[in-house]
């Protein structure tokens, strides 16, 4: 078209000329976008009423055919009015300056030809090349008469014309050319009259067409509320500024209607250009700041505070101290039924702490090994453990650490350098919190550097998606499977929820996952203050053993700052601190209406009972969900909902398919080494030269082999919830979880580790008899039993191990096969209440009545503990 | 009903049909419901060694040109073992042309150059035969818990996807055969670890890879015989009681009985004449020492086989005409530190399975053996900063005499970020654990018609044989 290469022709002259240089960059205008740039002290192209940017998107492909001929061409210098016939700018159409303008640009005359005379005083354009401009980029406006091109002769003429005030016949004839496909004196008016009346710029508005704006949901922005005064069709043009760290992008940058996600907290400016049809642009940008998500609430809880604690009897005050502590002792069942159940629940969470850190300080371990020996194999958690079960009077608190540490597993077998003392301080802090809150216990937990170490969270860093690398995904997904919430969505009555094909519905999938190891990366041994380095791929043989105890910080440039999407509408918003995320990612966890039946199934089946009614994990639940003060995940006031619950106290008034449960191997020793105050006789001789001495360092009963507390397997700990033997228990649809760690290999280890002991006076015989006193030696402390035995018979005997060990489980039927021995001739040098005078084997003195009694004994609570009756707790 | 509609509804639980009717209580040996149980006169032993933790065993097949090498080496960064670690794969069945194993598990390929190691490519625990393309559509169901240690475990232990099974295949392929001569349960496990070769029925039976023991003061421990304790026992424990009472006692007895019988009888077993690992030894120039904190597998593997061998030895004195035996290593769940880690753990494993090999050969009943891995699932494709994590399909080892080695048995997937092979970083199995499964079933003796009794699930995959076994 020839107007079109008038065009060209002008910027040639524009960029010649030096007057302008007008800037095509080849990247934007592929994109749309076209910039001029003007340099400074060029005449202003802006008029001050329109927010109009000297740079500005514009798709070609939307705006009017017509006025984007010359843009699509080449440049275009962007005018602030709108497409008029108003040549100089002066606010008016007049026939003998802008007409003639008109007339003679479509002549093709530049220059002082364009111009000369035809400039109004009050012009606002009066330079050759803007002018020229003006009329060049009216385009193809200018064929009035439609014929597809823009003619002097013709559709000057009758602009001129009507410029001049001719309508009608006068206007048309003989100025419309024979191929013209608009004719008639009243279209060519209209068409004209278009272009003389003033155009107004269109009223761009934003919208936000979703309820809310709330990171990470999706939200909807429309430009439909933008208005034109004439009504001209309208084209739309977005653009999105966010936050840094922010990856929300603008799902269709041209429509009227636009939506993103935003993901960070921090504010997104959207800006908006309406176009009219007429070349009339506004521009306007708002701001949102989004608000983080509310995640889904959970329900109101009633306040439920745990029952008021009361012991009935000596035999209900055996169980409970199984239940409680780590087995019942003639004297703290004397405590128990003085101080009642009440008095002693509150004293127990008031007792101050006797943590294994001030134990190893204290005792003789520090000096033997004060550094952590565990480079030498050498373990001392199982003497501390012995030495606090044992003997420690914060019972329950120790048993609540104990069964803490069967959730929250961490395993010594695996737990690399600097085992010892990291180990032991994370006993402690399971034990510091094991009647504060759920919510610090998991965030202590998590920050611990032994769980960091175990599950992989120390030292996890963002994802190099460049070099294929993920966070670590392995404390995520325990964090959620067997710390707080499981695999499946539960009733509070801890009963799996069932989806409409009677199926389990998942708590939580791989995505889920990846989210939260996303979440819970950053974290590593707090080196802040030392002189260790960082090096966050070493997590096993860096252990600097002074940071053992100190919980994991944060290192921010490890962390990954994308936003996460957590459980039940949980959401971290882009951009945050490793703390922020790890604050929101325990919350979500916290929240999890899972939490109350799992953690309390946890509690009652390790303190009560392996099969309860669902109407006990019900009950539980209701405390830990509220104490009765409002506090969600009180431990202390959960265990108290446990031990002193109907179920607990008075099973014969419930009715379950199967009461009680196995007792595991470490609760079965610590009962006894309780029960008969067994003990090391031989002194403790070990020493830092001879670390390994004589197993003498065990100065209280030991532990046996087939569970060592703090060295499960996996993090699966020693058994699972869910086993059931073959037979009648599998069959019924229940469980009994300490059988799964109950076999033929496990027996023998535990029974037998009460084969060799021996009582003080066998001992004391036997060294003068010419046994080495410093040979490994553990003893029974019978005295009490003695004392019965002299002032009561041997049926109170059994009375009292009846009573002490089983709880009074024993029939009539088995107390009197055990009275049978009485009568038995066998056994008649231990009933017949005299020293004997033959020596039990050649070379030993004659033992005496007491010491029979003892031999005795030994073998009677070694038949005790090979039966139900004391292996099953009731 | 019929057995097999039994089985085939059974797997949401055997309820009423489980009641412990026990005819010996002490053998453990619960009265077989299963009355078509057949009785064989040959001797065979499935050894199942479990690679406890997830073995990233589809890492091991690495290719050795340089093209090929670096794309592996982008994918696996600091885990790529070194090229020039790599011994040439030569399987026999397929082109493995530009493939090789590192040289830390050099034991494996001189195994598998005798012809007595094959590799089963990419198997996990399927619901049906699974897709890419079927799970983007969301067509494919696919395991519940996916990759979840534990849940994962008891699908290949079970050895299908369905309901809340608690036998395990290896107990099942037993309860088929008529064990009425057996003088203990033929269902053993050599760690504590026994849904695996847990009967429908059929209590498993849990040997210690150490001394066996028994109540010292029930039998004697040196003459292995009754003391007159043990009569109180029996009184004590006679009456009627509780499930968790009879359920503590079963093991008791089984303990005394079952240890004393097999204490007798495995005095005839001779010492091994073959050096089993005591260390992990050198990979790549340095000796591991404890890098990698394996002190303890190494024996607790190395006993363990060692068990198996004299167990196997004495299958017919014991009257196992059948075996299934359960062997455990642990050490492969690793997220971290993997690059020492699984090296050395291979190394123990491949090195320990040769020497089983040969203790079996030197005692002459190789030809009744044959040893092959589970893992509850293989590892990520992609690495976290020093480790990988769960994944699903993996490749499993199958060794023996009897075993057609050599071999590589399916394709191996396609070791590229994106393939259709990989679902979440995870390889989607080729095999189900059902079809890996029969195979080693079948040579047991469990007949095509016993197939979908073993594993209800069978019918839903394509009936596969592998060409493991001539």
């Amino acid at each position: 078209m020839r107007l079109r290469n008038a065009v060209f022709c002008i910027i040639f002259f524009w960029l010649s000329s030096g007057l302008f240089a007008a800037v095509i960059d080849h990247d934007d205008f592929q994109n749309g976008q076209v910039r001029i740039q003007i340099p400074s002290g060029a005449p202003s192209l802006t008029s001050d009423n329109h927010a109009f940017d000297s740079s500005v998107s514009l798709d070609p492909e939307s705006v009017d055919t017509s006025t984007s001929s010359a843009a699509s061409g080449g440049a275009e210098i962007e005018f602030a009015d709108s497409l008029t016939f108003d040549i100089d700018g002066n606010g008016k159409y007049d026939a003998l300056t802008d007409g003639l303008l008109l007339l003679r640009g479509m002549f093709g005359l530049t220059g002082d030809a364009l111009i000369a005379g035809a400039i109004a005083s009050d012009a606002n354009y009066t330079s050759s090349t803007i002018i020229a401009a003006r009329i060049d980029r009216l385009g193809d406006l200018l064929d009035i008469d439609g014929n597809g091109q823009a003619d002097a002769l013709t559709d000057g003429l009758v602009i001129l014309r009507y410029l001049f005030g001719l309508r009608g016949d006068a206007l048309v004839i003989g100025v419309i050319a024979s191929d013209a496909t608009v004719s008639t004196a009243t279209e060519i008016g209209v068409k004209i009259e278009n272009r003389v009346r003033p155009n107004s710029v269109p009223v761009a508005k934003i919208s936000l067409s979703s309820e809310a704006f709330v990171a990470g949901a999706k939200a909807s922005f429309t430009g439909g509320g933008s208005t034109d005064e004439e009504d001209e069709t309208l084209s739309y043009s977005w653009r999105l500024d966010k936050p840094d760290y922010s990856r929300a992008e603008l799902d269709n940058a041209n429509s009227e209607a636009v939506a993103f996600t935003p993901d960070a907290i921090g504010k997104y400016t959207l800006t908006l250009s309406v176009a009219d049809t007429n070349f009339g642009i506004t521009s306007i940008s708002q701001s949102f700041t989004p608000d983080l998500p509310m995640p889904d609430p959970l329900p109101i809880f009633v306040a439920t505070p745990p029952p008021v604690g009361i012991i009935d009897g000596d035999a209900d005050a055996v169980r409970f101290l199984m239940q409680a502590t780590f087995g019942p002792t003639v004297e703290s069942v004397e405590d128990l039924l003085a101080k009642g159940g009440e008095a002693w629940f509150n004293e127990q969470l008031n007792l101050p702490f006797s943590s294994w850190g001030e134990l190893r300080r204290t005792s003789w371990i520090e000096e033997i090994d004060p550094i952590d020996s565990r480079d030498n194999g050498k373990s001392w958690l199982g003497t501390l453990f012995s030495e606090t079960a044992q003997s420690s009077p914060d019972q329950l608190r120790h048993r609540v650490a104990y069964i803490l540490s069967q959730l929250f597993v961490i395993s010594a077998h695996t737990v690399g350098g600097h085992n010892e003392l990291t180990v032991t301080d994370y006993w402690d802090v399971l034990g510091k919190n094991a009647f504060g809150n759920f919510r610090d216990l998991l965030e202590n937990v998590t920050l611990h550097p032994t769980m960091g170490q175990y599950l992989g969270m120390l030292g996890n860093q963002k994802a190099d998606p460049e070099n294929n690398v993920r966070p670590d995904e392995n404390f995520a997904r325990e964090v959620m499977q067997l710390f707080t919430i499981g695999l499946r969505e539960l009733n509070q009555d801890g009963s799996v929820k069932l989806d409409t094909n009677g199926e389990a519905i998942e708590t939580y999938d791989q995505e889920t996952i990846t989210q939260y190891a996303a979440a819970l990366t950053g974290w590593y041994f707090d080196t802040r203050d030392s002189n260790h380095d960082e090096n966050f791929a070493c997590s096993n043989t860096c252990f600097p053993v002074e940071l053992a105890k100190k919980p994991m910080v944060a290192f921010d440039h490890i962390h990954q700052k994308s936003a996460k999407r957590l459980l039940r509408g949980y959401y971290i918003p882009a951009g945050q601190s490793a703390e922020q995320d790890l604050r929101i990612t325990l919350d979500s966890l916290f929240n999890h209406p899972n939490v109350a039946p799992f953690f309390s199934l946890h509690l009652i089946r390790q303190m009560v009972t392996s099969n309860p009614s669902p109407e006990f994990v019900s009950r539980v639940s209701a405390v830990f969900n509220n104490n009765g003060e409002g506090v969600r995940g009180d431990i202390g006031a959960t265990v108290k909902a446990v031990l002193f619950d109907p179920e607990a106290r008075r099973p014969e008034t419930v009715e379950v398919a199967l009461y009680g449960k196995v007792k595991e191997p470490l609760m079965f020793i610590t009962h006894l080494n309780r029960l008969f105050n067994i003990t090391l006789l031989t002194p403790v001789t070990v020493s830092a030269d001879n670390l390994w001495g004589d197993h003498k360092w065990m100065r209280k009963g030991g532990t046996p082999i087939s569970q060592r507390a703090l060295y499960a397997e996996s993090v699966f700990n020693f058994f699972r919830p869910d086993f059931a033997p073959n037979g009648e228990i599998a069959a019924m649809g229940l469980v009994a979880p300490e059988l799964q760690i109950t076999t033929e290999a496990s027996v023998v280890n535990d029974v037998e580790m009460f084969r060799w002991h021996t009582t003080r006076e066998l001992w004391e015989q036997a060294i003068t008899d010419g046994r080495d006193p410093d040979q490994f030696s553990i003893a029974y402390d019978f005295s009490h039993i003695d004392k019965i035995w002299e002032r009561e018979g041997y049926p109170a005997v059994i009375d009292h191990l009846n009573l002490y060990m089983t709880g009074n489980s024993m029939d009539s039927e088995y107390k009197s096969n055990l009275i049978s021995f009485s009568s038995d001739p066998n056994y008649r040098d231990v009933f017949d209440g005299k020293d004997p005078n033959r020596s039990p084997r050649a070379g030993v003195k004659p033992y005496t009545d007491q010491m029979q009694r003892h031999d005795f004994l030994m073998k009677l609570i070694y038949l005790i503990i090979t039966t139900p009756e004391f292996r099953v707790q009731k | 009903m019929n057995r097999r509609d039994f089985l085939r509804s059974g797997f949401a639980g055997l309820g009423v049909f489980a009641s412990h009717s026990s005819f010996s209580a002490d053998l453990g040996i619960a009265s077989n419901f299963m009355n078509m149980s057949k009785s064989v006169d040959d001797y065979k032993t499935l050894v199942c060694i479990f690679l406890d933790g997830g073995a990233d065993t589809i890492s091991l097949f690495v290719p050795t040109d340089n093209t090929e090498y670096g794309k592996y080496q982008k994918i696996r960064q600091n885990l790529s073992y070194s090229q020039a670690w790599l011994d040439p794969l030569n399987a026999r069945n397929q082109n493995s042309d530009g493939l090789g194993l590192p040289n830390f598990i050099g034991s494996f390929s001189s195994l598998f150059n005798d012809e007595k190691l094959a590799v089963v490519s990419n198997v996990g625990p399927l619901r049906e035969p699974t897709t890419l393309a079927m799970i983007q559509q969301n067509k494919a169901i696919l395991p519940p818990f996916m990759n979840s240690h534990g849940d994962h475990k008891v699908l290949w232990q079970t050895g299908f996807v369905g309901g809340n099974e608690r036998s395990g295949w290896g107990g099942r392929i037993i309860e088929a055969f008529n064990s009425s001569g057996a003088k203990v349960p033929s269902n053993i496990s050599l760690k504590h670890t026994r849904k695996f070769v847990r009967g429908k029925n059929l209590d498993p039976f849990v040997v210690s890879a150490g001394d066996i023991k028994n109540l010292s003061r029930y039998v004697d421990w040196e003459t292995n015989t009754d003391l007159p304790l043990r009569d109180m026992f029996k009184k004590l424990t006679s009456k009627g009681a509780s499930s968790l009472d009879k359920s503590f006692t079963n093991v008791v007895n089984s303990t005394l009985g079952n240890n004393k019988r097999l204490k007798s009888e495995l005095e005839a077993a001779a010492n091994t004449s073959v050096s089993y690992p005591t260390s992990v030894g050198v990979i790549n120039g340095q000796d591991q020492q404890n890098l990698g904190g394996w002190s303890g597998e190494i024996n607790q593997l190395t006993s363990q086989l060692k068990r198996a061998a004299e167990l196997i030895e004495i299958a017919p004195a014991l009257g196992h005409h059948r075996q299934v035996i359960y062997v455990h290593l642990g050490m492969f769940d690793t997220h971290d530190n993997q690059s020492i880690v699984f090296p050395g753990i291979m190394k123990l494993l491949a090195d320990s399975m040769k020497a089983f090999q040969s203790d079996l050969e030197a005692r002459g009943v190789d030809d009744r053996v044959v040893t092959f891995t589970q893992s509850e699932f293989g590892r990520t494709i992609t690495i976290n900063s020093d480790g990988t994590d769960h994944g699903w399909g993996g490749h499993q080892f199958v060794m023996g005499t009897p075993v057609q080695g050599g071999q590589v048995i399916g394709s191996l997937p396609e070791y590229a970020i994106g393939s259709s092979d990989i679902y979440q970083s995870a390889f989607i199995p080729q095999y189900s654990v059902e079809q890996y499964a029969a195979n080693l079933a079948r040579w047991f003796g469990i007949s095509d018609s016993e197939m979908l009794d073993i594993f209800p699930t069978y019918n839903r995959f394509d009936d596969v044989n592998f060409g493991l076994f001539s």
